[in-house]
C-alpha cells in the first residue's frame, strides 16, 4: 500500500475545466422545472408590468415615452432590480450550500477555498449575465414595439454597462454574503448609504459608489444624461474603478471564505 | 504499517461545547473503524481530517500534511458525508460529471469514469435516468460513495455509510469497501453498527466525550483487555471442583457449568487477582486446565468495556 505522499504528485486542477463543472451543475440546477417555473413566472410578470408601464409613442409624445422608458428600464430595472437580484443570488451562493449541507461536496475537492469561492462567483455571475441579457433585450423589444426613439444606440451601451455592473455587484454581494449571515439587510443598508447617499454627493467622494461609475458609463448616451441629470465623469476612470472594485471585493470574499469554516448551523441565512 | 493520520494534542471547540478534547492518536493504512456513541466527536474528527474545519488547538496531519485549504492533500482524500443532502433535481451522472470536472478529471475521461464508478458501487444502469430525488436511501448512499471515489483517493473517509441500508445493501457496501481496500485504498469508517465494523475493519479508534478511549487493531485491543476481562470460559479436568475452589477463594461473582460441552463459564470478581492466584490454586488442588478464553471478545464488548464509567 502506498502511503507516502512524496511518491504521488497530484495533478493541479485546471480552473477552466473546474469552472465548466461548476457551470454545468449550476445550469442544470437552474433548469430544474420548479426553479425554471418560478423564474419564468417572475420574468413573465415583469415583462407584463413593463408592457403596461411603458407608454406607446403612437399615443403619447415620443420624448415623454422615452423618458418613461428610461425611468423604468434604467432607474427601476437596471439600478434597483438587478443589484437586488445580485444580492439575493450571490449573497447566498456559499451560505445556501452550507445550510443545505452540500458545501462539503465542494470544499473536499482538490481546490483551494479561494479558488472554489471564485468558481462559485463566476458560475453565479455568468448565470445572472445570461438572465439579465435576455431580460434587457426583451425590455428593449417592448420599447421598439412601443416606438420609443433612440433605442438602437442605447442597447449596446446598456448591455456593456450591465455586464460590468453585474460583475461588480455580484462580487460585492458575494463578499457581503461571506461577511455576515444577514447579508440582505447589510446589502440594503450599504446600497442606501453608499450607492444612493454617497453617490449623490457632488464631490470626489462619490467615486466610492459603484453606481456613480455606472452612471458615468450610461451618461455617454446624451439623452440618458439629460433625462437623469447625472454628474458626468471620466469614462476610463469609471472602467478602472469598476474593475478594481470587482477585484477588491473578490479578494475580500475569497479571504473570508478561506478563513471561515461555515458550518451548516452558522450558515443558515437569517434574513 | 505506515500511519496515514496522526493527531497530536488535538482539540476542537464549538463555542463552549467541546468536540474533541486534547487527543493524540495515529491511524495506520488499511481499514479503520471509528466507533463511538452520538456526540463522541466522530463527525468532528472526520471534518478535520477532510479539511472542512480546523482544529482549535493541537495538530492533525494526513499523509504528513495539514488538511485545511490544502488541495494537494484533498486530491488524495475522498469524503462521503453522513448527511443525505443531494441535489434532488439532478440525475446521478449529471452530478458526478460536474463534480468530476471540478475535481480535475480530464474532460474526455470524465463520463466513462463516472459510469465506471456507478457500476463499481453497483448502481444498476436502469436507475441512471432517474433523478436523485427519486432514489432510495441505499441508492443515494451508493451515489455519495461514487462521488467520493471520483479522484481516486488514497484515503476514503466515510461517515456512517451503512445508515439506512437494508441487510443486502449493507453486505454489498461491505463488499465494495473490501474490494477498494484490497486495491490499496485506506478507508476510515465511522459507524455505530459495531458488528459490521468488526467484520470489516482491522483497526478501531474508540471515541467518547471527545476523548480517545482506545485505539489499535482489534486483536491488540482484545489482548490489552484480556487481563481485565470479566467473563471466561474454562475447560478443565473437574469443572465443578474448580468452581468451588475459586468461589471459596473469593474470586468469583458467579459461575455456570455447561452440561453439554463441559465448559465452566466464570464471572470474575477481580480479574487481576484471578490471574495471579489461578496457577497456584490449580497446582494445589491437582486440577488440569485444558482451555481458558475470554468471552469478552466482540467489538461490542470492547466498546462496552472502554466506555463504561
Amino acid at each position: 500500500m502506498n502511503a507516502n505522499p512524496a511518491t504521488q504528485s497530484p495533478a493541479r486542477v485546471d480552473m477552466f475545466a473546474a469552472f465548466r463543472g461548476l457551470w454545468r451543475l449550476h445550469w442544470q440546477r437552474q433548469l430544474a422545472w420548479k426553479r425554471l417555473a418560478v423564474q419564468f413566472g417572475l420574468m413573465g410578470f415583469f415583462i407584463f408590468l413593463s408592457w403596461h408601464a411603458i407608454p406607446s409613442a403612437e399615443f403619447h409624445s415620443p420624448k415623454m415615452a422615452q423618458d418613461v422608458f428610461f425611468g423604468w428600464v434604467i432607474g427601476f430595472y437596471f439600478l434597483t432590480i438587478v443589484p437586488l437580484t445580485c444580492l439575493n443570488v450571490c449573497g447566498s451562493m456559499v451560505r445556501e450550500e452550507a445550510a443545505a449541507n452540500t458545501l462539503c461536496f465542494f470544499t473536499t475537492r482538490p481546490l483551494k477555498r479561494s479558488e472554489m469561492f471564485l468558481l462559485f462567483y463566476l458560475g453565479n455571475a455568468a448565470w445572472l449575465q445570461l438572465l439579465f441579457a435576455i431580460f434587457t433585450v426583451l425590455l428593449f423589444g417592448i420599447g421598439f414595439l412601443h416606438g420609443i426613439p433612440g433605442l438602437m444606440k442605447l442597447l449596446p451601451l446598456m448591455l456593456a454597462t450591465q455586464f460590468l455592473a453585474i460583475m461588480a455587484w455580484s462580487a460585492l454581494c458575494a463578499m457581503l454574503g461571506m461577511a455576515h449571515p444577514r447579508y440582505i439587510v447589510v446589502g440594503i443598508l450599504y446600497g442606501l448609504l453608499v450607492e444612493i447617499g454617497i453617490a449623490n454627493i457632488p464631490t470626489n467622494i462619490h467615486n466610492l459608489a459603484l453606481s456613480h461609475h455606472i452612471q458615468t458609463l450610461l451618461s455617454t448616451h446624451s439623452e440618458v444624461e439629460l433625462m437623469f441629470n447625472w454628474t458626468p465623469g471620466s469614462m476610463p476612470i469609471a472602467l478602472l474603478c469598476l474593475g478594481a472594485a470587482t477585484m477588491i471585493f473578490l479578494l475580500l470574499g475569497a479571504a473570508l471564505f478561506t478563513w471561515r469554516e461555515l458550518l451548516p448551523a452558522q450558515a443558515a441565512p437569517e434574513n | 504499517m505506515e500511519n496515514i493520520v496522526k493527531a497530536n494534542k488535538l482539540s476542537r471547540w464549538y463555542g463552549i461545547v467541546m468536540g474533541l478534547n486534547n487527543i493524540s492518536f495515529t491511524i495506520p493504512a488499511g481499514l479503520t473503524g471509528l466507533v463511538g456513541p452520538n456526540g463522541a466527536g466522530k463527525s468532528t474528527l472526520i471534518k478535520i481530517i477532510t479539511g472542512q474545519i480546523r482544529p482549535s488547538s493541537g495538530e492533525l496531519r494526513v499523509f504528513g500534511e495539514r488538511p485545511w485549504n490544502n488541495p494537494r492533500l484533498l486530491n488524495q482524500v475522498g469524503y462521503c458525508p453522513e448527511d443525505d443532502a443531494l441535489p434532488d433535481d439532478l440525475q446521478p451522472l449529471q452530478w458526478l460529471i460536474s463534480l468530476g470536472l471540478i475535481s480535475g478529471l480530464p474532460r474526455r475521461e470524465v463520463q466513462p469514469q463516472c459510469e465506471n464508478l456507478l457500476n463499481r458501487v453497483k448502481l444498476d444502469r436502469v436507475h441512471w435516468q432517474k433523478r436523485l430525488g427519486e432514489y432510495s436511501k441505499g441508492m443515494r448512499q451508493r451515489v455519495k460513495l461514487a462521488q467520493a471515489l471520483l479522484h481516486q483517493p488514497r484515503l476514503l473517509v466515510l461517515d456512517e455509510p451503512m445508515n439506512g441500508l437494508d441487510p443486502m445493501g449493507r453486505q454489498e457496501m461491505q463488499q465494495i469497501l473490501k474490494s477498494l481496500a484490497a486495491q490499496g485504498t485506506s478507508i476510515l469508517i465511522s459507524s455505530h453498527i459495531l458488528p459490521e465494523l468488526e467484520a470489516l475493519c482491522q483497526n478501531v479508534l474508540i471515541l467518547n466525550w471527545g476523548r480517545v478511549l482506545a485505539s489499535g487493531s482489534q486483536a491488540e485491543l482484545r489482548s490489552q483487555l484480556q487481563g481485565g476481562a470479566e467473563r471466561f470460559l474454562v475447560r478443565c479436568s473437574d469443572p465443578e471442583k474448580l468452581a468451588r475452589v475459586l468461589f471459596d477463594a473469593g474470586l468469583l461473582r458467579g459461575f455456570q457449568v455447561d452440561d453439554q460441552d463441559g465448559g465452566l463459564r466464570l464471572r470474575l470478581r477481580d480479574p487481576e487477582a484471578f490471574h495471579d492466584r489461578l496457577p497456584a490454586l490449580l497446582a494445589e488442588h491437582d486440577l488440569a486446565l485444558h482451555e481458558m478464553r475470554s468471552e469478552d471478545r466482540s467489538l461490542q464488548n470492547i466498546f462496552d468495556r472502554v466506555t463504561q464509567p
